[in-house]
């Protein structure tokens, strides 16, 4: 009785989270709030989701395959979020639509430019830097 | 017929059978009915972002979170048909989502390297 109880509640907890990792995926405006959603939401909502399904089956193989597949989840979903948001700061949109702040432009020198001999110009660099202009060069290009 | 819930009916012109079982009910709820369905509502909504997202890392991370969807999807079908080892299968989904994930974002890198100077990387 126990067991059932806290299945349900925990598979109504991950289908909750679950829905508000889709829901954020549509509705949120920038791809860094987006990802943001997606890996929060979506990691802790499958986790909540196969520990239900580890609860149901009263058997030690299963329960050690969900807390498997949970500690997969935990290791990989960030690292993957990390990477994807990596490339797309350094190379791709750098002008977000909503946001004021950004942390890393002190971190790093980003020009990308100066790491290769074939130059193009001075101004598409510094058009580049300047935050909030929503749009990449790859789009202009 | 061996369970009060299952049926089994073989294929024509072959030996295989296959079993089809009612979904588990959990103290008399049919909750992995409606976990189901709300995970595929949820499946719904980043296909849609998948299918229209601006850039590609978009659809990258949509992508990514359909994955996700699918392993917890897989976990609650082998609930509801009381078939243990679809555990596995959510095990192999769930590692296979990072290889692709991390090889997405290495092609973003690269494809935005060479958009930005004109030339492709060397070697990584």
């Amino acid at each position: 009785m126990l067991f059932e109880i806290l299945e349900i509640g925990m598979l109504l907890l991950g289908l909750g989270f679950c829905l508000l990792a889709g829901v954020g995926i549509l509705r949120m405006p920038d791809i860094y709030t987006r990802m943001q959603a997606s890996t929060k939401a979506g990691t802790l909502g499958i986790a909540c989701i196969i520990a239900a399904v580890g609860f149901h089956f009263k058997d030690a193989i299963i329960s050690l395959q969900a807390g498997l597949v949970i500690a997969f989840l935990f290791l990989t979903a960030p690292i993957a979020s990390h990477l994807i948001a990596r490339s797309v700061y350094f190379f791709g949109k750098r002008g977000w639509e909503t946001g004021a702040l950004d942390e890393m432009a002190d971190m790093y020198i980003i020009d990308v430019t100066a790491r290769s001999p074939a130059k193009p110009s001075g101004d598409k660099a510094v058009e580049d830097d300047r935050p909030g202009d929503g749009s990449s060069s790859r789009d202009r290009s | 017929m061996s369970e009060p819930g299952s049926m089994e009916f073989t294929v024509p012109m072959t030996d295989l059978v296959i079993e089809t079982h009612d979904v588990t009910p959990v103290l008399g709820l049919p909750i992995y009915d409606i976990a189901l369905v709300m995970i595929g509502v949820s499946m719904l909504m980043a296909m849609i972002r998948l299918l229209r997202g601006p850039t590609l890392a978009d659809r990258v991370v949509a992508l990514d979170l359909l994955a996700f969807f699918a392993a917890g999807a897989i976990s609650i079908i082998a609930v509801g048909t009381n078939r243990p080892e679809l555990m596995m299968v959510a095990i192999v989904v769930a590692l296979l989502t990072f290889m692709g994930t991390a090889a997405f974002a290495l092609y973003l890198e690269r494809q935005g390297r060479e958009a930005e100077t004109g030339r492709p990387r060397d070697a990584f």
